[in-house]
């Protein structure tokens, strides 16, 4: 009861978080409000809010998820001395991500834009280790490229005379805008050129990972593409360039995670894989089916990622699988909660990620502009995401791994089991309410009873495979090394998109350094000025040494000089 | 604003202990920088000084950052003459700022250096007199000294000297704006010309650094916006072209260079060479919409470099040295400190919603209006600048701290104040601009 009541506020915030998800579903008009804040010349900005449907079942979404992981925070962060400092973080966080959903204005977006690179720097930074600082230096700075782009197309619709970027129909507009936008939506969601952050950004604390990185500073580059879709839409070259490099990312993010050992980068990437399958859908012109698995997502990685927080937490800090196991008799309530959320992820029949996944696929199937490839790589990146499910499932809940042999008594605190109840629920009937406000708009599904049947079984090939391949056949793919490097490390991707960058930046500022700052800009400015004058002056200091001497050589010449003319003439 | 500066006045003059009456300014200022710029109209007095909104924000500002500076060295030695010089340098800035003859103008701006030095010495021994010295006068005077020369030119064949309303004859049109730019250039800072900046910082006290960077450095983009406002340039002629290309490859290189350094001090003055050239690029692209956003950024810069500045002191007061590898783990020792370095380094880097950010939005406009490579190069420039505010921020406060100092001596209250006081304006002057 006491903790109930110490909870209270943050329960509030939940069921305020279910009310306005409940309010956006129902909703059918948009209200904007906006306030004039500087006026000059041929030029204004003001601060406005949108509440539609879209924006309010996201607020929710957040209020449900932030509400859940504080509750979560005063289990996990218990012995943290700085508690409060904390907990300030990450709701500065959630407002920062709150404006960044509410406020349409593209220049107002900045203060929530911003707001989440600035916030993420600092709770990835958390930890004071070397390892945190350069994981939330990657964060920060991939995050700052997407903030540039935003002011870049700040700086393009300068020229169109209207900030909200949500209901922009262009019409003479330079359809560049369109790829500025994509790309920096592409930052915050860590797809393909920018995705060496996300894994790295997991240096933060399990609930800041589960928070932040799961489920609402990386949906923010989903939400802004989704929301600018009309802009997006408008240039093939950038949907083109979204679908090409999504699919690429769920393909890579899905292998990766099928090869890594830490349970926290398995989760991370599965998020990764996600994001990009949302992008994958925005890119084949869905963005409303895009937002619904975003908010499924959100809800039942949140739960799954506080899963795997308890589990990391209980059992010493061991983030390796190889080390975690049989946990179901240890932590009965956490691992029926991570088990709903992966069953959810994988997309298994009649839970909440089934129905936005499902949607997803069916209408990528009927979709023509498709080619069989794009197809191909979709189904892949499907499979690997049950596989892995399989595989988190198996080694962590229920297999029997030799290498730990804890002997601690666990125990599953009420403010670990409160948070994944509220989850919990989410997870498992989002989909089905929200289902129903899909079908509000208009998508109309005709496939073959075959295809849909295949759909269906989909979730089921990862976890056939995950059988066979182990238990039937034998044949371990992680004992192959070099293929596991390459997969450990994402497809080499740090090496070749952030290395490169970072190693161009510090060799050409060296240079700069030394060639023009303590080179020529010293040599043609002060020290070269200063040398030369003193070559001047002691050239002065020989002549006037010599005085008589020079003023004898030079008169006699004069002389000579003069006589010869005069002889000669 | 009459009124706080005769406030002011009255409080630096008459009342021997400053402190307080420094405090009650600085409040005062922040409310006459407020009222001030909503006044747009310009008004004469006497064919000697004008006002309009620009000149406003500028006077208030040299009060504001002067106050500030001064309560930073509270415990200087040599008391009196110190505050002679902080007075006498501000003064010289407020008239250089409101006077309306370009002749004037010169003359004083021209005064600032003479009188930056002599505080550069102030603190210093005479081999850091020579060398800061060698490099403000060979910058200085010698561009000055061509700046001059061609203002003698201009006031003897024009009756108007008014830098508000007077009007060009065509010929030496081009002499006059290189040799009028150059002297204005090389105080900007732009890249090339930057030398003496860091150098200049890294000999001056605290107060001197503050009011470099906070005003005097204002002094240059106050006067190319003066003289913009009544020179007809050719937009598409060479030279014009030549000096934005220069300037945001300079700003470019100088935010590069930035994270090459090894000293707080020199690290925070490379920024503002870095943000001069956003400056510049406003001012010169002529238009509204640039030179409101090179005001708006010369204030949000005033008010950043000088509360970074200000940090730098109080990093150094802590560690007893300016090195970066000497400052770490700011975090363990004094959060609050931490906290005051991470709300001004964001500001630098234009985080929201600080005058820096709205500033660059306008300035972002204008150079996609003028060319997509700038543009380019703008989007690079900002990124830049967050690189080097976060690498200032991590590396000063995070990890484990240094223990080399054996007695360690802590900020105190006033320190972390006078970085508020610093914060507050750059984060909600936005409201109140015209």
């Amino acid at each position: 009861m006491k903790l109930m009541s110490s909870n209270l506020p943050l329960l509030v915030l939940i069921c305020s978080g279910y009310l306005s998800i409940f309010t956006g579903s129902i909703l059918s008009s948009a209200y904007l409000l906006e306030v004039p804040v500087w006026d000059s010349h041929c030029l204004s900005f003001s601060f406005s809010i949108l509440a539609d449907n879209v924006s309010m079942i996201f607020v929710g979404t957040v209020l449900v998820i932030s509400g859940s992981v504080a509750t979560y925070c005063k289990w996990y962060m218990a012995s943290e001395t700085y508690y409060n400092r904390f907990m300030g973080l990450v709701w500065l966080f959630v407002l920062s991500m709150i404006f960044m959903i509410l406020v349409p204005n593209l220049v107002m977006l900045l203060i929530g834009w911003d707001g989440l690179g600035l916030t993420s720097f600092l709770l990835v930074a958390y930890y004071q280790n070397n390892k945190s600082l350069s994981a939330a230096m990657l964060t920060a700075l991939t995050n700052r490229i997407g903030d540039v782009l935003v002011l870049v197309s700040i700086s393009i619709l300068l020229n169109e005379g209207g900030w909200l970027v949500y209901s922009y129909y262009p019409v003479s507009m330079w359809s560049g805008l369109s790829v500025v936008v994509v790309l920096a939506g592409m930052t915050k969601s860590a797809q393909m050129p920018f995705c060496a952050w996300l894994p790295a950004a997991m240096a933060a604390p399990t609930p800041v990972s589960s928070l932040v990185h799961s489920s609402t500073l990386v949906t923010a580059g989903v939400y802004l593409v989704l929301r600018s879709f009309y802009v997006v839409s408008a240039n093939p070259l950038a949907t083109q360039m979204l679908m090409i490099l999504s699919l690429f990312t769920l393909v890579l993010a899905g292998s990766s995670a099928v090869f890594a050992f830490d349970l926290k980068k398995v989760i991370a990437l599965s998020t990764l894989s996600q994001l990009s399958l949302m992008m994958f859908s925005i890119s084949i012109l869905l963005p409303f089916v895009a937002f619904f698995h975003l908010v499924t997502h959100a809800v039942f990685k949140a739960l799954l990622f506080l899963g795997a927080g308890g589990v990391i937490h209980s059992n010493q800090s061991i983030q390796d699988i190889r080390g975690l196991s049989s946990l179901w008799q240890s932590l009965p309530v956490s691992m029926s909660a991570m088990s709903v959320a992966i069953v959810s992820l994988s997309g298994a029949p009649f839970m909440s990620g089934f129905y936005s996944k499902d949607l997803i696929i069916e209408l990528s199937m009927m979709d023509s502009s498709m080619t069989y490839g794009c197809y191909m790589l979709e189904l892949l990146g499907l499979i690997f995401t049950s596989f892995y499910s399989a595989r988190i499932v198996f080694s962590v809940m229920l297999g029997s791994n030799y290498i730990n042999c804890s002997t601690l008594r666990l125990f599953e605190h009420l403010n670990m089991q409160v948070p994944f109840l509220s989850l919990y629920v989410g997870a498992i009937f989002l989909g089905l309410s929200l289902g129903s406000t899909m079908e509000k708009f208009g998508y109309v599904v005709v496939l073959e009873s075959y295809e849909s049947l295949s759909i269906f079984l989909i979730p089921f090939v990862g976890l056939a495979m995950w059988w066979g391949v182990l238990t039937k056949l034998g044949f371990n793919p992680w004992s192959w090394t070099k293929m596991l490097s390459f997969f450990l490390s994402m497809w080499l991707v740090e090496s070749l998109t952030s290395h490169p960058g970072k190693t161009l930046f510090f060799k050409s500022s060296l240079m700069m350094y030394q060639t023009l700052d303590q080179g020529w800009l010293e040599l043609l400015g002060p020290q070269g000025v200063y040398a030369k004058l003193g070559q001047v002056s002691q050239l002065n200091e020989v002549v006037q040494s010599n005085y008589f001497t020079y003023q004898m050589v030079a008169w006699s010449l004069v002389t000579i000089a003069g006589l010869s003319l005069v002889v000669f003439m | 604003m009459v009124k706080s500066l005769a406030i002011s006045l009255i409080a630096l003059i008459i009342m021997k202990d400053l402190n307080m009456s420094i405090i009650g300014l600085s409040l005062l200022t922040i409310t006459s920088l407020m009222t001030t710029s909503t006044a747009i109209s310009s008004v004469e007095m006497g064919g000697l000084y004008t006002t309009d909104f620009v000149m406003g924000l500028m006077v208030t500002l040299t009060l504001f950052v002067a106050a500030l500076s001064h309560l930073s060295s509270v415990k200087t030695a040599r008391k009196s003459s110190f505050n002679l010089m902080v007075v006498s340098i501000t003064l010289i800035l407020l008239m250089s700022f409101s006077v309306s003859s370009f002749f004037l103008f010169f003359f004083f701006r021209e005064s600032i250096s003479t009188s930056a030095i002599a505080n550069c010495g102030m603190s210093m021994s005479a081999s850091a007199i020579t060398s800061s010295g060698l490099y403000g006068y060979l910058y200085c005077v010698w561009f000055a000294l061509l700046s001059m020369s061609r203002k003698g030119i201009m006031c003897k064949s024009n009756k108007e000297k008014n830098k508000v309303c007077s009007k060009y004859s065509k010929e030496k049109r081009y002499k006059t704006v290189v040799t009028v730019y150059s002297g204005l250039l090389n105080k900007l800072p732009m890249y090339p010309f930057h030398l003496w900046l860091p150098k200049a910082h890294v000999e001056a006290p605290v107060a001197g650094s503050m009011l470099l960077a906070g005003v005097v450095l204002k002094l240059g983009g106050y006067g190319l916006l003066r003289f913009m406002s009544v020179m007809q340039m050719n937009l598409s002629s060479v030279f014009y072209i030549l000096l934005l290309l220069v300037n945001l490859a300079g700003g470019l290189y100088a935010g590069l260079v930035c994270v090459r350094q090894v000293d707080l001090k020199c690290l925070v003055a490379y920024s503002s060479v870095a943000h001069m050239s956003l400056v510049l690029l406003g001012v010169l692209s002529n238009t509204p919409v640039g030179v409101m956003g090179a005001v708006i950024i010369m204030i949000g810069h005033g008010l950043c470099s000088s509360g970074l500045f200000s940090y730098v002191n109080v990093a150094y007061k802590m560690s007893h040295s300016r090195l970066l590898v000497m400052n770490k783990g700011g975090l363990l020792i004094c959060p609050s400190l931490v906290l005051m370095c991470f709300l001004l380094s964001s500001s630098n880097m234009a985080a929201p919603p600080s005058l820096n950010l709205f500033g660059e939005i306008l300035v972002f406009g204008v150079g996609g209006w003028m060319s997509g490579l700038f543009l380019c190069i703008l989007g690079l420039m900002s990124f830049i600048s967050a690189c080097f505010s976060l690498y200032l921020y991590g590396s000063c406060n995070h990890g484990k701290g240094m223990m080399h100092s054996e007695s360690l001596s802590f900020s105190s209250m006033c320190d972390i104040m006078i970085l508020a006081v610093h914060w507050v304006p750059l984060n909600f002057l936005f409201m109140f601009m015209p």
